[in-house]
C-alpha cells in the first residue's frame, strides 16, 4: 500500500534527488511535475498523498499551488512540504502560514526528506 | 461603461463598479461577418476569423465525427474543416460556387468552417445583441450565442467556442 | 576519473556558462541605460538574477570554486538589487560588470586549460560588499493595506512578488486583475497566450489558480499586472477572449508625482583599471540559441518553395513543349533545376540546424550518476561514447527523461553494492555505458551495465502467475523479456523490483515509441544489462512509401516498412476471424486499411491480386493491404492538431506539390491495434 508523492520542482536534478531519496525506502510512488502548470494538470490523474514543492518556479509559484489545493475541497486534505533555499527565509514562513506541514531547505540530504515525507504521512 | 464613454487609468470608478465588463466590450459596437447556411443568415465577431477562403480539396481524416470534414493545408499548415452545417444539425447540401471555407482561431491553431456563401460586414452595437430565444429553428440553442437584426433580418450569432468544442 | 571524462564536462559548462555571460553582460549594458534614465525593468533584473543563480548551481556542481564563488556573490548582489534594497548606483553596476568581465576570464581560462587557477576574485568579492552596502533611497511609503486585491492573492504572494506590487504603486502604475475561466485540458496554452499579451503591456506579478469541485472541467486563474497603461489599452491589447475579464484594481489613495529618476555619473569601468592585458572579447564557442519554433517555421517556408518549385517546373516542361528548344525556354529549364538544387540543400540545411549533439543529454546523466554516487555511496564509473552523435533537437528533449529513468535503473536495480560486487569478484566500482551511433537513417542507443543482470525465469514465472504466460509455455528469452515493458508489469505489486528492474519501464516504452523509435533489452543473469534504443534521425521529415486505397492516398514511414508484396487472393487465411497470410515462414497478420478506416471503393476488396506492404515495430509484424503503392517520397510530418487528438492509426499529415494534405500513418498504433483486438 504504497502512498503517492507529487515532487514539484523546475530542476530536474532537485526532482530526481528528491524522487530517488523517496524511492529507495520502496514506500513511496513518486510523479514529477516540472513546473506549477504540470502540477495542475496531474493532480486529477489520480490519488496523490503528498506534494511536495518549490517556492519559486517560472508560471505559478508553489504558494499559489499550495493556496490552489487548500481551496479545492477535493485536494484540502493533501499535505504539502516546500522546498526553499537558505536566503528564502520570508517565503518559507509565509508557505507554512498558508499550511505547509514541513520545510526543506536546500542543499538537503535523504535523511531530511525521509524525515519530513515520515513525520506528515505518518 | 456608456458607449463613446472616455476613461482614465487613474480614475476610473466607473470601471471599478462594472468589474463584469468583458474585456473588449470597451467600444461598445462590435463588427460581425455575416454567412449564409440553409437559407437563415448567421454571424461571427469579426475579431474571431482568420481568414475567408474558396473551397479545396478536403482530405478526410478517419475515424471522426461526421460533421469533422478533414484537413486542408494552408500555407503549410495543417487546418480541420468542420462541415458547419452537419454540426449545427442542418440537411447537407452541395458545394458551389459561393461555398467558402470560414478559417477561424481555435486557441494557438486554426480551424476551418464550410459555410453555403459570405454575406457582408455588419457593425452592431452590443446592446443590440440579445440572448437566443429557447428555439430558433433546427439550430440547438447551446451553439447560438445571441441573435440581432440587421437591416431588418434576423442574424443568428454563433457561439464558436461551442461549435468548435470536439469534446462534446 | 579519467581526465577526458572531466574536460568534456567542462566543455559542456564552458558552452552553457558562455552563452549565460554573454546574455548577462548585454543585459547589463541595457541595464546601466536603463538605470540613468530612472526605469529599470524588473523582468530584466530578475533574469539576470536567475542566469546568475544558474551559473552559481552549475559550477558549484562542478567544484569550480572561484565561479562558484564570485557568482554567489553576484548573486546576493542582485538579489537586493531586485527587491529595491540598493539601488543601481555606481557601487552596485561597478561590481557587476567588473564580476562579469573576471567570470568571463574565468570561464574562458577554465574552457583553455581545465582549470580557474591564476585569476584572483578577492578583489571583485571586496567591490560586491562595499556595493551592499549602499542602502536604497529612502522610498515613498506605499503599503498594501488599500490595495483592492483579495486576501488569498495577497497572501501567496512570494516576498519578491510582493515587492514588485510595491514598486508598481510607487512608479504610479495602476493594477489590473485579470480573471480567467479556461478548459482544463487548454489552460497552459490559453493561459501562456493571454500572459504574453499582458506582458507587452505591463508585468505581471501573481497568477493564481483556483478551481472548484462542481466544474472540475474548468480552471479559473486570476493574474495580477501592473501597468502604466490604460484599462483600455490592455482591453485592447487582451482582444476578445471567451472566458476573461478585466477589472481595474483600487490602488488607495493619489499617488504624488513621480520621483526624479536617479542620476549617476558612468560608471569606471572595473576593467580599465586592473589592466586586462590578456582579455578576449571573443566568444569560444560560435553557438546561437534558436526557438525551434522558428526553425519549424523556416521548415514550412521551404516546404512552400518545393511546392512552387514545382509549378515552376511544370511550366518550364510545357515551355518545352510548346517553343521546342529555344533559348528562353531552355534557359528556364536550366534555372528550374538549379533552383531545384539549391531547394534541396536548403532543406537539408534547415534539418541540419535542428540537429544537435546528444552529449548534451550524457553530460545531464553524468551529473546525476555522479550525484547519486555520492548520495548512496554506490562506486560507478560512467562512460561515454558517440556523444557528438547528432539527433533532432525535439527528440533530444523528449529523450533525456527515459534515458535518465533507465540508468537510474542500472544504479539502483543493475549494480550491487561494492561490498556485494567484491564478493562475487567483480571490480568494486561498477560500469555504466553509455553508447550512442548512427547507423543509416537511425541513431542506435545503448546503455549497458555490468550488474547483476535480469532473472529471465523469474519474470517467466511472474508472468505465468498473471497468466500473461501459459504454464509450461516455450516463449524463447526475448519474448519473456518484452513482458517488462507491459503497464501490468512494471507498475502493479512492484513485481518488475524482485526482477532486478525498477518500475515505469512502459512509460519509457511509450516515450520512445512515441519518437517513432523501439527499445530492445539484453541480459546476462550476474554480468550484467544492455538496453538499445533505436530512433529515426529526425521527426520532421522522412522518406514515406505512398499508396492508394480508395480514392485516399497515405504515406507509411519507409523506416517502419520491412518490405512490400504482391499477393493472390487465395494466400489469405483465417484464423479466428482475422486474415493472416503465410510469409517467409511466419503468419502475418493483414489490416485491410479500407476497413479500419472505412474507406470506399478500394479495389483490393474484389480483386484476385493485392498489395501488401509489411510494417514492423520491434519484434512485430503486420500486413497492411493497399490498393496500389504510388512511390517513394521525402515528407514533412505536421500535427493533426488538438481537434484530432483522440484519432488513433494516424500519425499527422503532409503536403504533397497539389496543395493537398496526405495522412501519415501511425504504424505502431496500428500494429497494437491488429495484435490486441480493436
Amino acid at each position: 500500500m504504497s502512498r503517492t508523492i507529487m515532487v514539484v520542482d523546475d530542476s530536474s536534478t532537485t526532482r530526481s534527488l528528491v524522487a530517488s531519496h523517496l524511492l529507495e525506502s520502496g514506500d513511496y510512488d513518486i510523479v514529477e511535475a516540472a513546473s506549477g502548470f504540470e502540477a495542475l494538470k496531474v493532480l486529477p490523474a489520480g490519488k496523490v498523498d503528498l506534494i511536495i514543492t518549490d517556492i519559486n518556479m517560472p508560471d505559478i509559484n508553489g504558494l499559489e499551488l499550495i493556496s490552489f489545493v487548500r481551496e479545492n475541497p477535493i485536494y484540502r486534505h493533501i499535505p504539502t512540504i516546500i522546498i526553499t533555499t537558505e536566503d528564502s527565509e520570508e517565503d518559507r514562513k509565509r508557505g507554512m502560514e498558508l499550511g505547509a506541514m514541513e520545510y526543506i531547505v536546500k542543499p538537503f540530504t535523504a535523511e531530511e526528506i525521509r524525515g519530513a515525507v515520515g513525520r506528515v504521512l505518518k | 461603461m456608456p458607449p463613446g464613454a472616455k476613461s482614465n487609468k487613474d480614475n476610473d470608478p466607473e470601471g471599478l463598479d462594472r468589474e463584469e465588463d468583458q474585456a473588449s466590450a470597451a467600444e461598445g459596437l462590435t463588427e460581425l461577418l455575416g454567412f449564409m447556411l440553409a437559407d437563415e443568415e448567421y454571424a461571427l465577431d469579426i475579431l474571431e476569423i482568420k481568414e475567408i477562403i474558396r473551397l479545396r480539396t478536403i482530405t478526410a481524416v478517419p475515424r471522426t465525427p461526421d460533421y469533422l470534414k478533414g484537413i486542408i493545408t494552408l500555407r503549410g499548415v495543417i487546418v480541420p474543416v468542420f462541415d458547419l452545417r452537419r454540426r449545427l444539425g442542418l440537411d447537407e447540401a452541395g458545394h458551389g460556387q459561393h461555398t467558402r471555407i470560414v478559417v477561424v482561431y481555435r486557441g494557438d491553431e486554426f480551424a476551418g468552417m464550410i459555410v453555403d456563401s459570405i454575406t457582408h460586414v455588419m457593425e452592431v452595437g452590443v446592446e443590440e445583441i440579445e440572448p437566443p430565444p429557447p428555439t430558433i429553428g433546427t439550430v440547438e440553442v447551446e451553439f447560438i450565442k445571441g441573435v440581432t437584426r440587421f437591416q431588418e433580418r434576423l442574424v443568428i450569432l454563433l457561439n464558436l467556442a461551442r461549435v468548435l468544442d470536439v469534446k462534446s | 576519473m579519467a581526465g577526458k571524462k572531466e574536460k568534456s564536462a567542462y566543455a559542456e559548462f564552458v558552452i552553457e556558462a558562455e552563452e549565460l555571460l554573454e546574455s548577462m553582460g548585454d543585459r547589463l549594458t541595457a541595464l546601466e541605460k536603463d538605470a540613468e534614465e530612472g526605469n529599470v525593468d524588473p523582468g530584466m533584473v530578475n533574469d539576470f538574477f536567475r542566469s546568475m543563480h544558474t551559473l552559481k548551481g552549475l559550477s558549484g556542481m562542478l567544484g569550480l570554486k572561484n565561479v562558484s564563488d564570485l557568482s554567489h556573490g553576484l548573486e546576493n548582489l542582485m538579489d537586493m538589487l531586485r527587491m529595491g534594497k540598493i539601488d543601481f548606483r555606481h557601487g552596485a553596476m561597478d561590481a557587476l560588470f567588473s564580476g562579469v568581465e573576471i567570470l568571463s576570464r574565468l570561464v574562458a581560462r577554465v574552457g583553455a586549460a581545465g582549470s580557474e587557477e591564476g585569476i584572483d576574485i578577492s578583489a571583485e568579492l571586496r567591490r560586491i560588499r562595499q556595493a551592499m552596502e549602499e542602502k536604497a533611497e529612502g522610498d515613498r511609503d506605499v503599503t498594501l493595506e488599500n490595495v483592492g486585491l483579495d486576501q488569498r492573492i495577497l497572501e501567496t504572494l512570494t516576498e519578491y512578488e510582493e515587492h514588485r506590487l510595491l514598486d508598481n504603486l510607487r512608479r504610479n502604475n495602476s493594477l489590473y486583475r485579470v480573471e480567467a475561466h479556461f478548459p482544463f485540458a487548454s489552460f497552459d496554452r490559453e493561459l501562456h497566450e493571454i500572459s504574453e499579451k499582458l506582458r507587452s503591456q505591463g508585468e505581471i506579478i501573481s497568477t493564481l489558480p483556483s478551481s472548484d469541485e462542481s466544474s472540475p472541467e474548468t480552471i479559473s486563474f486570476d493574474l495580477v499586472v501592473g501597468s502604466a497603461k490604460t484599462r483600455k489599452q490592455i482591453a485592447r491589447s487582451l482582444g476578445k477572449r471567451k472566458g476573461v475579464t478585466l477589472h481595474a484594481v483600487e490602488c488607495g489613495g493619489t499617488p504624488p508625482p513621480a520621483a526624479a529618476p536617479a542620476s549617476r555619473e558612468p560608471p569606471e569601468r572595473a576593467a580599465a583599471e586592473a589592466g586586462y592585458e590578456s582579455m578576449t572579447l571573443k566568444s569560444l564557442s560560435q553557438t546561437v540559441r534558436v526557438d525551434i519554433r522558428k526553425l519549424d517555421n523556416l521548415m514550412n517556408i521551404v516546404g512552400e518553395l518545393v511546392i512552387n518549385r514545382t509549378s515552376i517546373s511544370q511550366i518550364s516542361q510545357e515551355l518545352l513543349v510548346l517553343r521546342g528548344f529555344t533559348g528562353l525556354a531552355v534557359d528556364l529549364s536550366k534555372g528550374a533545376r538549379n533552383l531545384e538544387r539549391n531547394l534541396r540543400q536548403l532543406q537539408q540545411a534547415v534539418i541540419g540546424s535542428r540537429m544537435v549533439p546528444i552529449g548534451q543529454v550524457f553530460s545531464r546523466l553524468n551529473r546525476v550518476v555522479r550525484k547519486l554516487s555520492q548520495d548512496f555511496g554506490k562506486k560507478v564509473e560512467l562512460t561515454v561514447h558517440g556523444e557528438e552523435t547528432e539527433l533532432d533537437k525535439l527528440m533530444v528533449e523528449d529523450l533525456a527523461d527515459p534515458l535518465l529513468h533507465l540508468v537510474r535503473n542500472s544504479f539502483d536495480h543493475g549494480l550491487e553494492a561494492p561490498a556485494e560486487r567484491k564478493k562475487l569478484g567483480k571490480p568494486e566500482v561498477g560500469s555504466i555505458e553509455l553508447r550512442a551511433e548512427q547507423r543509416g537513417n537511425h541513431i542506435i542507443i545503448e546503455i549497458e551495465d555490468d550488474g547483476r543482470g535480469i532473472d529471465v525465469e523469474k519474470i517467466r514465472k511472474i508472468a505465468v502467475d498473471k497468466g500473461l504466460l501459459e504454464e509450461g509455455h516455450s516463449a524463447d528469452e526475448q519474448s519473456v523479456l518484452n513482458f517488462l515493458f507491459l503497464p501490468a508489469f512494471s507498475t502493479k505489486e512492484k513485481a518488475s523490483q524482485m526482477s532486478g528492474r525498477g518500475v515505469g519501464l512502459d512509460v519509457v516504452k511509450t516515450n520512445v515509441a512515441r519518437l517513432g523509435g523501439m527499445i530492445d533489452v539484453e541480459t546476462e543473469l550476474g554480468v550484467g544489462t544492455r538496453l538499445t534504443i533505436t530512433l529515426p534521425i529526425t521527426l520532421a521529415i522522412i522518406q514515406a512509401l505512398l499508396v492508394e486505397v480508395g480514392d485516399e492516398h497515405f504515406a507509411i514511414p519507409l523506416n517502419s516498412i520491412l518490405e512490400s508484396n504482391r499477393i493472390y487472393k487465395g494466400q489469405i487465411k483465417t484464423v479466428e476471424k482475422r486474415e493472416v497470410i503465410h510469409l517467409r515462414d511466419r503468419t502475418l497478420p493483414l489490416l485491410r486499411l479500407a476497413d479500419i478506416f472505412r474507406i470506399g471503393g478500394s479495389r483490393a476488396a474484389n480483386s484476385d491480386k493485392l498489395y501488401v506492404v509489411v510494417v514492423g515495430l520491434a519484434e512485430k509484424r503486420l500486413g497492411l493491404v493497399v490498393d496500389s503503392l504510388q512511390g517513394q517520397q521525402e515528407v514533412v510530418i505536421k500535427s493533426l492538431g488538438e481537434v484530432f487528438e483522440g484519432v488513433t492509426g494516424v500519425a499527422g499529415a503532409t503536403e504533397l506539390g497539389d496543395k493537398k494534405a496526405i495522412l501519415v500513418l501511425d504504424v505502431g498504433a496500428l500494429i497494437e491495434e491488429a495484435t490486441h483486438g480493436s
